[in-house]
């Protein structure tokens, strides 16, 4: 049986999300599904503490600090002259354990060339992020949010701004991730499409969870 | 060269090069956040500091420090606790800070040529005093930088991905503003109140026009402010003008020089 590693509790926020209590396991691949203003971004932003909860509780079975992925919904709109290279604003995954002049070991090298590859970036890794186009950016930040091989995954619309074969390739990218690493896998979207074949569990939020 | 036969402008190079490199170090930060105005602010904040130095008749400089520090912590509150709009907050603390200096330095009858050196500073009456100040600073700046600059890349950049990251954004950003206040506390005496602005933000916004990556936007706009400020020392020492505002002049040429090239370039 696998291991659990987040308990949500009776969570609640504001008057977006009314007693969300869910759990979830190592290796688990979810969606998370609802309409427009749902919550589905805001559970999210409650399980990475980037939002407090009013009531209810997020147990951590597992210290996931440093070891979480996560793809926010817009992220690819920055202000159109902030001067980071698509390179600089991948390393950033590295962020909590590289001072100024470590250098990445060659594993983890090795790794961020492969991914790069597989998510055709790598002719772009010296462009400015801010010049590259929707799709371009959603690459990088998805590269980025894999570059620290995280346990936990979390990718908000990931899907958005990517043309057809794009898609299908990072859905199949996601599956052999989460079958190889065991890596648990949180896809928040409006509908399953090509994903439906590989998730194992689907959550339905509507200010409640159906 | 004559203009090293005086200590007092041997003095002034030094000072002027480590604050350009501070200067242009910290801002980078601050002008990617769209807080530029948070260095103007902080200046005028800064005088109050000053002000109240004046009063108790203590080091200037010290409550300047201690001043615009505590105003920090209270804009970076009200910034990300109250979620304030933050160019209206900042122009608040700008106008009541300087009418607040303005009336404790007319209490104490000091209101003459002392805040006018505080306004638009006097970097050839640099002490050996300030020197060792700004060296402290220096190497604080140099330490804070080695162990954050990723994680203030990041919060820049996004601050949801910075705390999904595990970094603790609300310290670092305290950190990092009272290290502003700190850095203007210490160059107004220098730069000056109504100067410090500009040697913060002309260099900084200078080497962005030239669309580079943030560590050589970061390298080039150090370039562009020792470039201006050494300048700047040795025509104002030649031609007898005011050295604070000689250094923002020749900033503003090089950055009007950065938009032709970044133009012909593109």
């Amino acid at each position: 049986m696998s291991k659990r590693i987040i308990e949500v509790c009776n969570l609640s926020f504001e008057n977006v999300l009314t007693n969300i209590s869910l759990e979830i396991f190592e290796g688990d691949f979810i969606a998370i599904l609802g309409p427009n203003g749902g919550g589905k971004s805001t559970f999210i932003k409650l399980v990475l503490n980037v939002l407090k909860q009013n009531s209810g509780e997020i147990k951590f079975y597992e210290n996931l600090k440093n070891k979480i992925g996560y793809v926010p919904q817009n992220a690819t709109i920055v202000d159109g002259v902030f001067p980071a290279t698509v390179e600089e604003i991948i390393k950033t995954a590295f962020t909590n354990k590289r001072f100024f002049f470590e250098k990445l070991s060659l594993e983890e090298k090795n790794y961020l060339n492969f991914l790069m590859e597989s998510f055709e970036i790598m002719n772009l890794k010296s462009k400015l992020f801010v010049e590259l186009s929707g799709g371009q950016k959603q690459r990088v930040l998805i590269v980025r949010a894999l570059a620290n091989k995280p346990k936990l995954l979390i990718l908000d619309e990931p899907d958005i701004g990517l043309d057809n074969i794009s898609q299908t390739k990072f859905i199949e990218n996601l599956n052999i991730i989460n079958k190889e690493n065991k890596t648990t896998i949180i896809f928040v979207t409006h509908h399953l499409g090509i994903i439906e074949k590989y998730i194992t569990k689907t959550f339905y939020i509507n200010g409640v969870l159906i | 060269m004559e203009i090293f036969q005086y200590e007092f402008m041997i003095n002034a190079f030094i000072a002027g090069i480590l604050i350009a490199i501070l200067t242009s170090t910290l801002s980078l930060f601050v002008v990617v956040k769209r807080y530029a105005m948070l260095s103007d602010a902080l200046a005028h904040i800064s005088l109050l500091g000053v002000a109240i130095g004046f009063l108790f008749q203590v080091s200037t400089i010290i409550t300047a420090i201690i001043v615009s520090i505590i105003a920090s912590i209270m804009i970076e509150y009200l910034r990300s606790y109250k979620k304030l709009y933050s160019d209206s907050m900042l122009s608040i603390f700008l106008s009541s800070a300087l009418a607040l200096s303005v009336i404790i330095v007319s209490l104490s009858n000091s209101f003459n040529t002392s805040l006018f050196d505080y306004l638009f500073g006097s970097i050839v009456a640099v002490t050996n005093e300030d020197i060792l100040m700004i060296i402290i600073f220096f190497v604080l700046t140099i330490l804070f930088m080695i162990v954050y600059y990723q994680k203030l890349l990041l919060i820049c950049f996004n601050e949801e991905l910075a705390i999904s990251s595990g970094v603790n954004v609300k310290f670092i950003n305290l950190l990092f503003t009272a290290l502003i206040g700190t850095l203007v506390a210490i160059s107004i005496k220098i730069i000056g109140a109504l100067l410090i602005g500009a040697i913060m933000i002309i260099p900084v916004v200078s080497a962005i026009c030239l669309r580079r990556g943030f560590k050589i936007t970061w390298i080039l706009s150090t370039m562009f402010a020792v470039l201006g400020v050494s300048i700047g020392l040795v025509l104002s020492f030649y031609i007898s003008i005011p050295s604070g505002a000689t250094i923002v002049i020749v900033l503003l040429l090089i950055f009007i020089l950065t938009l032709i090239f970044s133009k012909r370039s593109r």
